[in-house]
């Protein structure tokens, strides 16, 4: 039997000059035969992966945004600008991005000023899910337990956290979630809610439950590759770079 | 979130990065590569520029026109393949004489059952029985060392060569005798099976009420099991073990259901997995392909892609159920250097007494048995007398000694896989690879993959716990 070679070497019949890419795995490993075709999606930069891990800072050289923008002669030029900066009027992002509102909410307004920020994948920082185990919407109850279940042992710190903090039934809940991410549970994206069922809870008076709904849309759009629209997916970007103000350890502090 | 674009750490990004894992390189579909470093558990897909970037820097150059935003450096230095200092080996290493706080009793050679693939051949022998004095002196030889290494535990084990609860007065005898004794050593004993599950309910009351778990073999399909499972007369078993299987579920009794899949049974495999998970509570179901040995050493393999697609199915389905099946050498997650515990010091008495390491080596008349039968009673005293050469062979199948493994991203999860497999098919002491290696590779990059998924659909990265037990019993891992 010929000797297994995986160690790490250069590919030498690449003759590409391609920038490096990170590969989305779209597909569960069983829903591929042998040859193992269809389970990846489109190359991300590694700037985009890593905003999907919430990291805003990738090095002590500043991301760069292009944009592309008419001049005063009416050309479109293209220009580069440090990642987070505003958009100029007129200009169009070019990057693997999306444009998200730095501006505060108000009612049902918005001063929307847009800034481009990597469209991210799953950001799933541990807020305050924990505490809507018992929430009396199923649905809530659903996504709070999926979302722990995705985070998984990862996040037992802030889960042991959220148990100190909750009523005895409530800890007991999570403690049953605990131990249901020992024993090997997995999350079900057979029973995670609908997008229409998610999105109802964007834009809802509890910032909890608003954070919630993006992050499993987010993970409905990587696992599950559901197809949301444009305004929703921009949303959805939106409530998840937000996501971070709220994380436990703010609370915990 | 929007980027300040102003780095928090500059003195960590101004220095060449430098790797810091072992890194194995999985070709996939359109010339994309896993890229694993399996003691980081960290994992991702990518384009050959990205593997040729880290290639170059493991070495020591850095192209920094790969990399111009600092973005793949900083994502990898998360990971921890880059500049995260010195890489945990998950090696333990044993030396000098063996003191085991665990005994695994073969406690017989018959069986209740004539199964076509038993890799023991059971029945077909001679029938030979432990007496309960053997199994005394192994369980006090146990209990001297715990006290020894002031544990608070040992391990009694009833396993095969033939069915242990065949000679049941040495199962009870035995484990009342270790709990005596073990009391009055102020220690717990832990004690398990491996079972065909042909038992009466006298049996079945007796072992919920004193084993912590058991390993039950059962094929799935009625129809299957009993292809394959039959009693001595010939009739099919499945009746008598889904009786067993229900008075566990009903008594929340710990067990694992073990399918051994022949060649014959591969496209069954979904199905019978799928009863499994409807019809039972298991969470623990393992999957093998039938060891082409005893009875069936003539068969034709079962280790074949066919057996790789039906697995696939059959855990497709597995998940529909919340249910996850498992293949001994594919274990993403356990890190270690030992496949089994024969590289641990594995202490296993024959019905005579003497010490084998192997749970398939339960003889001394295996071919193999030279090899794996480490040590016979001390005629002169109450323990037992051990050939080091015999022993250290042994500890040197660890996977970290193994030539041949070096180059497999599997290593640290397989660990090498069962050495008397090994022996089997290559009838040689130096490893040289066989079929089960290819279904460890593809179920192993599955469940990369799976974690990948899992994790977002990008990267997978979760770091050891370094105070985890690393420890493995292998593919008889008993619950």
């Amino acid at each position: 039997m010929t000797q297994p070679r995986f160690e790490l070497t250069r590919i030498y019949e690449d003759g590409t000059r391609e920038p490096p890419e990170i590969v989305p795995v779209t597909a569960m490993p069983w829903e591929t035969k042998m040859d193992r075709r269809g389970f990846l999606g489109t190359g991300l930069a590694a700037a985009a992966v890593l905003a999907a891990f919430g990291v805003a800072c990738a090095s002590s050289r500043p991301k760069k945004t292009r944009i592309k923008k008419k001049n005063k002669y009416g050309r479109t030029v293209t220009e580069t600008l440090p990642c987070g900066s505003p958009i100029p009027p007129g200009a169009t992002c070019t990057c693997n991005c999306v444009r998200v509102s730095t501006g505060r909410r108000t009612g049902s307004s918005c001063r929307c000023n847009l800034v481009c920020s990597c469209n991210k994948v799953c950001t799933c920082v541990p807020i305050c899910q924990a505490h809507k185990l018992l929430h009396n919407d199923p649905l809530v109850r659903t996504m709070a337990r999926q979302l722990l279940l995705i985070m998984g042992a990862a996040q037992f710190e802030y889960l042991h956290w959220a148990a100190r903090k909750a009523k005895p039934a409530l800890r007991a809940r999570i403690h049953d979630v605990i131990a249901a991410i020992k024993q090997g549970d997995e999350p079900d994206p057979s029973v995670w809610p609908s997008v229409a069922a998610c999105a109802r809870y964007l834009g809802h008076e509890d910032p909890v439950l608003e954070v919630m709904a993006a992050q499993m849309l987010q993970q409905k759009l990587s696992v599950q590759s559901v197809d949301l629209a444009e305004p929703l997916r921009v949303r959805v970007a939106e409530v998840l770079a937000e996501a971070p103000k709220m994380h436990w350890r703010h609370h915990a502090a | 979130m929007a980027s300040t674009g102003v780095c928090t750490d500059p003195a960590a990004v101004d220095a060449a990065p430098g790797v810091s894992a072992e890194i194995f390189v999985i070709p996939l579909e359109d010339g994309q590569h896993l890229v694993y470093a399996p003691l980081r558990q960290a994992a991702f897909v990518a384009n050959a520029r990205t593997v040729n970037f880290l290639a170059d820097l493991q070495a020591g150059f850095f192209d920094e026109s790969a990399d111009p935003d600092g973005a793949l450096v900083a994502l990898l230095r998360r990971l921890n393949v880059l500049d995260a200092g010195e890489e945990p080996r998950p090696i333990t290493t044993f030396g000098g004489d063996p003191e085991p706080t665990s005994v695994t009793l073969f406690l017989t050679t018959a069986c209740n059952l004539r199964c076509t693939y038993c890799y023991a051949s059971a029945g077909d022998f001679p029938q030979r029985f432990m007496p309960l004095d053997v199994a005394r002196r192994g369980i006090d030889y146990v209990i001297r060392n715990a006290v020894k290494k002031n544990e608070a535990s040992i391990e009694v084990n009833y396993h095969g060569g033939g069915e242990p609860t065949v000679n049941w007065k040495v199962v009870t005898g035995s484990f009342d005798y270790a709990q005596r004794k073990a009391a009055e050593a102020n220690l717990e004993v832990y004690a398990s099976a491996a079972t065909n599950g042909v038992l009466s309910d006298k049996q079945i009351d007796w072992i919920i009420a004193n084993l912590e778990g058991v390993s039950l073999s059962y094929d799935g399909l009625p129809a299957a099991h009993d292809t394959h499972r039959r009693t001595i007369s010939g009739k099919g078993s499945s009746e008598r073990v889904m009786h067993t299987i229900r008075r566990f579920d009903e008594a929340h009794f710990p067990y694992g259901i073990r399918v051994t899949v022949t060649h014959d049974h591969i496209p069954l495999l979904p199905d019978s997995v799928e009863f499994i998970c409807s019809a039972f509570g298991t969470q623990h179901i393992q999957v093998e392909p039938a060891y082409q040995m005893g009875r069936w050493r003539d068969a034709p393999s079962a280790e074949t892609a066919a057996f790789i697609d039906a697995y696939r199915e059959a855990q497709r389905r597995a998940h529909t159920y919340g249910k996850t099946i498992t293949f001994s050498g594919a274990r993403v997650g356990t890190l270690t250097n030992h496949f089994c515990g024969i590289t641990q010091d594995s202490f296993c008495l024959s019905p005579d007494g003497n010490v084998s390491a192997c749970f398939e080596v339960f003889s001394e008349d295996n071919p193999w048995a030279n090899l794996f039968f480490y040590g016979t009673p001390d005629e002169k005293g109450e323990g037992y007398l051990f050939e080091l050469p015999v022993l250290n062979h042994l500890r040197t199948q660890a996977v970290q000694h193994r030539a041949f493994c070096q180059g497999c991203f599997a290593k640290w999860t397989c660990a090498g896989d069962c050495y008397h497999k090994s022996l089997t098919v290559n009838q040689d002491v130096v490893f040289s690879g066989t079929d089960r290696c290819h279904i460890i590779r593809e179920l192993t990059q599955d469940q990369i993959l799976e974690n990948i998924v899992q994790a977002g659909g990008l990267v997978w990265h979760q770091p050891a716990d370094p105070h985890a037990d690393v420890r493995s019993a292998g593919k008889e891992m008993l619950l």
